[in-house]
């Protein structure tokens, strides 16, 4: 090693070129000599060459071109970090921005918090954790040696002795997120002499942490001096136009880790996302292990190695809170209930689960296997209230809360000897309406339970798009005060229409675009065509609720239209892509709805591509999406 | 009982203070367990009354292939079970020369893996904890491997056959290999891994207390093909893939180490084609690396043959030739634009036909390749995809097609084409010595339909196909005695199915290949439809190719695997049944290839894993 770090920076002082050529052929062969003897795999990563290449902001465009040794070219992460009006700030900002050309070289130890100016101390705390995952976020620009990462000197007075200071002033003392908060913040950078200064301000928490991923996306590492970079003027006034910006994970399917969950966090506030929708449980597995139920687990889980404990969860709340996202959970009734309740009948409580596991499944459900809540067992009422009551009080304070609710296949109840009985002694009918009409009333026994574990008080409900949501039946059953629609269907569905109309909240997450598990093979063994194809980064990109809504009502609905949801339904996933499936193009969708830009995915591409690389830096699995040579190459990879 | 667990489980989660760290190693029993019935693991719930097992054991021993992959020709599997710990293994080898260390190394590699089954195993070790009963720490695997030949490079002519008897006594579990060569005794010990798996009740392996195997590959050639130009692959990623390839028993790792787009290899005698044409100087493979490849590719089983694409699919890198006056222009076309009109996708290039230094260059990049490569047994020359508006809108080379009085049609560039082809030949077989080696040559314009043998000779090149598997061209080449190679696009691309890269949409090739597809892709059946012979004489076998547009080390793992363990059970076994017949074991494998270090993507609910046979259609 130290046989290579000596060659290495020989080659790097070499400015003439054919110097650099034969050098770099003389310390080839005495590094192979050298690496032979000491066996592989050798220190070749530390030996390096130089590159001949450079790049030069022409026309907000960074174009590559051929150091000439005359004029000194940036490397791409500088040229990057100041050409064109947007930087390389992912989502792009929605108030003002203005970036001066320069930047000013300094090291990780001279990046301070300078002071926070906040109302309480839960804020400034905070504030504090807030800035050292921004700390260690801009330690993980510097290449090998992840956040600890040491830079090789030394460097010039001038580098040294510069200083960056953070100061953070928050004037409200909202610590939990909720659909009234305002996440705005402004951002100022000004250098004089050894000393930059970066100025938070932001009415909430949150606003001040986005404030301080923006900062840290103002900060590169210079390849060409070995040391971090910041602009050295900026002012940046920001605030996002969807209030609910999500992404859902199905930890039902498949069990994901609580790391591998942790890093979806840690994405998504690299791209300003704030409500990680969680659909902990389904008919596959039930993994959520409650201390009040112990059996739901224990029956429900893939394996006892396969559980989220109440510590786990808590975990994952604290996580999110401080990177600005809510941690929503789903618990998904009366359909997509199945394995983990099949203890209560041994427990003397009757079925509450049933046609689990039922077969041939194509008469009971979407996809194998089956199961839905036995919703004429009062026990079952008893065991939902439970659930709710640990639920929330491990997810505490809720702000909204998910009730699933996504189709009922009426078929398994109305061959459930049980419920036919129970429909029958009522006096009720077999036909369809008098199902649905049961669901209601479930749907309104799960929203009083709810309210009831919540001590009274009332939360807004989120609902599946289902037969129950649509045009004729929605309004006997919900209450748009109540409930907010998931829509889970495609742009063009007139279900859209209705519930816009009708004045229903709504979060979009149309499966033709913001469905992120499409595309490797059929999604379920009854997978229609829809989901064959892949969701490309441009397609969640161009997915517009505001246009949707005009198209289908003539009104943009900005009231009513809370935001987006991208979804991944774990059936071909766990740990190993889960990041891969969900970046980058969960970050296509935090553009849509942090900026709703005007223009489409074209105008967004030479960023987008470099915020993959910095997802990539902060341990984030995302997949590539073009070759290396269009990054290099702006603007080259068209069409 | 099972709630005085519960209960149990239930006092210790108050008393533990919240830490990631124990909340793994903290666990819940489970109320389930596994029976066989009719080759299949039943789920049930343990009554207390019946033994069932857990789902390692069931699949282990149930069904005539327990958990092999590939299935092997035919294999005897017992259903009794013995646990042993991993430290308790023991081996004596029956060998000759380089062969023996050649034995050891896949000893060592064979029992990293017996650790690797350990679901906290972390960076060479695992925590092997128990408690165990008596005889499970007193029990020994012992491995006794005979191997006769002598051959420490793999061929085409290599047998890879093994057997392998696994029998026991007391305290003694004994595993006997016999092979021809190494490289079947190799993939022996491969099997004798997979009658392995990680008793979760008591901490320890456990092994197939009987096995009799006797198998051997039905194709010779059976390949990974990875392209390391459009995104750069780290070495460390490489090393994953071979690690892959060799639990699956493939034996090809086909190396597109340059194209267009970079040049990311470091040669000593031209340093300037990575200096120029590599993506920045951390992305760089350097001769040791290349060399290290070479070697941890061959203790496993797999050659790693380098192709060096030309004349088209160059471009990146060659720039600095023009710079030297007694070089010139050696490449043509480079990043021109719009791209378009000069190649199939940015950035274009192509080499230049007219300039003798080409030669020159193409001649010692060769020497240096067959050097980091050697021995080289087989050479992949590219050569597809020319695009002849390149050539003729290039000055210096229409002012030398008709100096020449070539003319400039395309039958004139097609014939210059395959002149160069033939000096490329030569070159490649100056550099090796004066001993020639099969080149292998990309399906394309010069192997077109009416005319495959009008530029290509049988005896020279082998084809590989990588258009559709209906292609004309199939029938063809196998009736003019070519020796084929199977990619076609429409099964074994495994990078299709992703958005565009260009443009918006899908890419060209969606959607995306099911494994489902790449295991029912059959080189025989397609041979069988065209010619109504399966010509196993020339049809040396198969290669999935990952072309990286769209991936990089984060997905490089996943987009292999474990659909290339697909493509692997096809060119080992042939089956004539389809992948369902093989979904079991297929499921179980993914899990077997993650246990591995290895990040291959889920196919199904885990769900399906443990309610075999129930995710039907």
């Amino acid at each position: 090693n130290l046989f290579c770090s000596r060659y290495k920076r020989s080659i790097t002082v070499a400015s003439d070129k054919t110097m650099i050529t034969k050098v770099a052929s003389d310390v080839g062969r005495i590094f192979l000599l050298v690496c032979l003897v000491f066996s592989v795999p050798p220190c070749s990563t530390t030996f390096r060459l130089t590159s001949p290449w450079g790049w030069r902001c022409i026309n907000e465009t960074c174009v590559k071109q051929e150091n000439d040794g005359v004029r000194s070219l940036a490397d791409l992460s500088t040229c990057k970090l100041t050409c064109g009006q947007d930087s390389t700030i992912w989502p792009s900002p929605t108030g003002f921005l203005k970036i001066a050309p320069q930047t000013v070289h300094f090291l990780l130890e001279s990046l301070t918090l300078r002071g926070i100016t906040a109302p309480t101390d839960q804020v400034k705390e905070l504030v504090e954790k807030a800035f050292h995952i921004f700390r260690d976020n801009v330690g993980k620009n510097i290449p090998e040696g992840g956040g600890k990462a040491t830079v090789m000197g030394p460097f010039h007075k001038q580098v040294t002795s510069h200083r960056v200071f953070v100061a953070v002033t928050v004037t409200g003392r909202v610590t939990r997120l909720s659909l009234e908060t305002s996440e705005a913040y402004t951002l100022g950078i000004t250098t004089r002499g050894d000393v930059t200064n970066a100025t938070v301000l932001a009415g909430d928490f949150f606003g001040a942490r986005h404030a301080l991923e923006t900062l840290s996306q103002l900060i590169e590492y210079d390849e060409l001096a070995g040391v971090l970079q910041i602009v050295s003027t900026a002012a940046v006034v920001d605030a996002p136009v969807y209030k609910y910006r999500g992404i859902l994970l199905d930890t039902s399917r498949n069990f994901f880790s609580v790391r591998a969950i942790e890093r979806t966090l840690d994405a998504m506030a690299a791209s300003k996302l704030n409500t990680l929708h969680w659909h902990i449980t389904d008919t596959h597995s039930f993994p959520l292990y409650l201390e009040s139920l112990p059996r739901m687990a224990f029956f429900g889980a893939y394996s006892p190695r396969e559980i989220y404990r109440a510590a786990d969860v808590r975990h994952l709340v604290e996580y999110g809170r401080v990177r600005g996202v809510r941690v929503l959970p789903e618990f998904p009734a009366p359909a997509h209930a199945g394995n983990g309740w099949q203890w209560a009948q041994k427990q003397g409580l009757g079925k509450l689960g049933v046609c689990l596991n039922q077969e041939p499944w194509q008469s009971y459900c979407v996809e194998p296997p089956c199961g839905q809540l036995n919703i004429i067992n009062n026990n079952t009422y008893n065991i939902l209230a439970q659930i709710y009551k640990e639920l929330l009080d491990i997810f505490s304070p809720l702000d909204l809360f998910h009730f699933g609710g996504s189709k009922v296949n009426l078929n398994c109840w109305n061959t459930t000897e049980e419920i036919v009985a129970h429909l029958e002694k009522e006096g009720h009918g077999r036909d369809h309406e008098s199902f649905y009409r049961l669901w209601g009333s479930f749907q309104k026994s799960a929203l009083d339970l709810l309210t009831q574990a919540n001590q009274g008080k009332q939360i807004p409900g989120i609902l599946w798009t289902s037969q129950l949501t649509e045009k004729d039946r929605i309004e006997s059953h919900l209450d748009p005060q109540q409930y907010i629609i998931q829509i889970l269907t495609n742009r063009t569905d007139k279900m859209i229409k209705s519930l816009l109309t009708k004045g229903y909240r709504v979060i979009f997450s149309n499966q033709d675009a913001w469905n992120l598990g499409c595309g490797f093979g059929n999604l379920s063994p009854s997978g229609k065509s829809w989901c064959i194809n892949y969701k490309g980064w441009q397609a969640v990109y161009d997915n517009s609720p505001n246009n949707i809504s005009a198209t289908l009502t003539g009104s943009s609905h900005r009231n009513l239209i809370l935001g987006g949801e991208a979804v991944l339904w774990s059936h071909h996933v766990d740990d190993t892509t889960l990041d891969s499936k969900l970046w980058p193009r969960g970050a296509a969708l935090a553009e849509r709805l942090w900026t709703n830009p005007d223009t489409n995915w074209e105008a967004a591409e030479t960023r987008f591509v470099h915020h993959r690389q910095r997802l990539v830096r902060r341990g984030i699995m995302a997949q590539r999406v073009q070759p290396e040579w269009c990054r290099q190459n702006e603007g080259h990879c068209y069409l | 009982m099972k709630l005085l667990e519960v209960n149990c489980v239930i006092v210790l989660l108050g008393s533990l203070t919240w830490a990631p760290a124990t909340a793994t190693t903290f666990t819940l029993p489970s109320p389930w367990g596994y029976r066989c019935d009719a080759d299949r693991c039943v789920k049930e719930e343990n009554t207390g009354v019946d033994t069932l097992v857990t789902l390692n054991t069931c699949k282990l021993t149930c069904g005539p292939y327990g958990v092999l992959w590939p299935k092997p020709t035919t294999a005897t599997v017992g259903n009794e079970v013995a646990e042993f710990l991993p430290t308790n293994v023991t081996y004596v080898t029956a060998c000759v020369g380089e062969v023996c260390s050649l034995l050891e190394t896949a000893i060592e590699i064979f029992k990293d893996n017996l650790q690797r089954y350990h679901p906290d195993y972390a960076s060479g070790s695992a925590p092997w904890e128990g408690p165990w009963a008596p005889d499970t720490v007193a029990h020994t695997l012992h491995i006794a491997v005979d191997v006769t030949g002598k051959e420490t490079r793999i061929t085409l002519d290599t047998d890879e056959s093994y057997d392998l008897l696994v029998a026991t006594t007391g305290d003694v579990t004994s595993a006997s290999i016999s092979a021809p060569t190494f490289f079947g005794a190799r993939h022996a010990l491969e099997t004798l891994s997979q009658l392995v798996e990680y008793q979760e009740n008591r901490d320890s392996l456990m092994i197939v207390t009987t096995a009799k195997v006797t198998d051997s590959p039905v194709f010779k050639y059976r390949g990974i093909i990875l392209d390391t130009s459009r995104n750069y692959i780290s070495v460390e990623s490489i090393k994953r893939s071979l690690d892959s390839m060799a639990a699956n028993k493939l034996n090809s790792f086909h190396w597109h180490i340059t194209d267009s787009h970079s040049f990311p290899l470091y040669l000593e005698t031209l340093p300037n084609m990575a200096y120029y044409g590599a993506y920045s100087p951390r992305q760089v493979y350097y001769p040791a690396d290349v060399r290290h490849l070479v070697e941890y590719g061959r203790v496993r089983g797999v050659r790693v043959l380098p192709e060096f694409d030309a004349p088209a699919h160059v471009g990146n890198g060659w720039q600095w030739t023009e710079k030297e006056e007694s070089l010139g222009k050696l490449a043509v076309c480079v990043n021109r634009e719009p791209w378009q009109s000069f190649c199939v996708e940015p950035p274009c290039g192509q080499l230049n036909l007219a300039n003798p230094n080409m030669y020159k260059l193409l001649g010692q990049i060769y020497d240096e390749m067959v050097q980091l490569f050697s021995p080289i047994d087989l050479f992949h020359f590219g050569g597809d995809e020319v695009n002849l508006n390149c050539w003729n809108t290039t000055e210096e080379i229409v002012t030398w097609m008709n100096d020449n009085n070539f003319g400039l049609s395309s039958d004139a560039y097609y014939q210059q084409w395959g002149i160069f082809q033939e000096k490329a030949r030569q070159l490649l077989t100056a550099a090796n010595g004066g001993t020639e080696v099969p080149g292998i040559m990309w399906t394309s314009h010069l192997t077109e339909a009416g005319h495959v043998d009008r530029y290509l000779n049988n005896s020279q090149y082998i084809i590989q196909i990588w258009t559709t598997g209906d292609d004309p061209v199939i029938g063809e080449l196998l009736n003019k005695n070519f020796r084929v190679i199977f990619s076609n696009y429409d099964a074994w691309y495994l990078d299709c199915g992703m958005g565009a890269w260009v443009g918006a949409g899908n890419n060209w090739c969606s959607p995306y290949k099911g494994w489902q597809t790449v295991y029912d892709n059959s080189p025989y059946a397609m041979a069988i439809s065209q010619t109504g012979s399966p010509h196993p004489d020339l049809v040396l076998g198969g290669e999935a190719a990952l072309w990286t547009e769209q991936g990089d080390d984060t997905t490089v793992d996943s987009k292999l695997w474990p659909r290339g363990a697909a493509l692997a059970e096809r060119l080992w076994t042939n089956p004539d049944t389809n992948w369902e017949a093989a979904e079991t074991r297929f499921i179980h494998h993914r899990q077997r290839l993650v246990m591995r270090g290895i990040m291959a993507q889920r196919v199904q609910p885990e769900w399906c894993h443990q309610n075999e046979g129930l995710c039907y259609l």
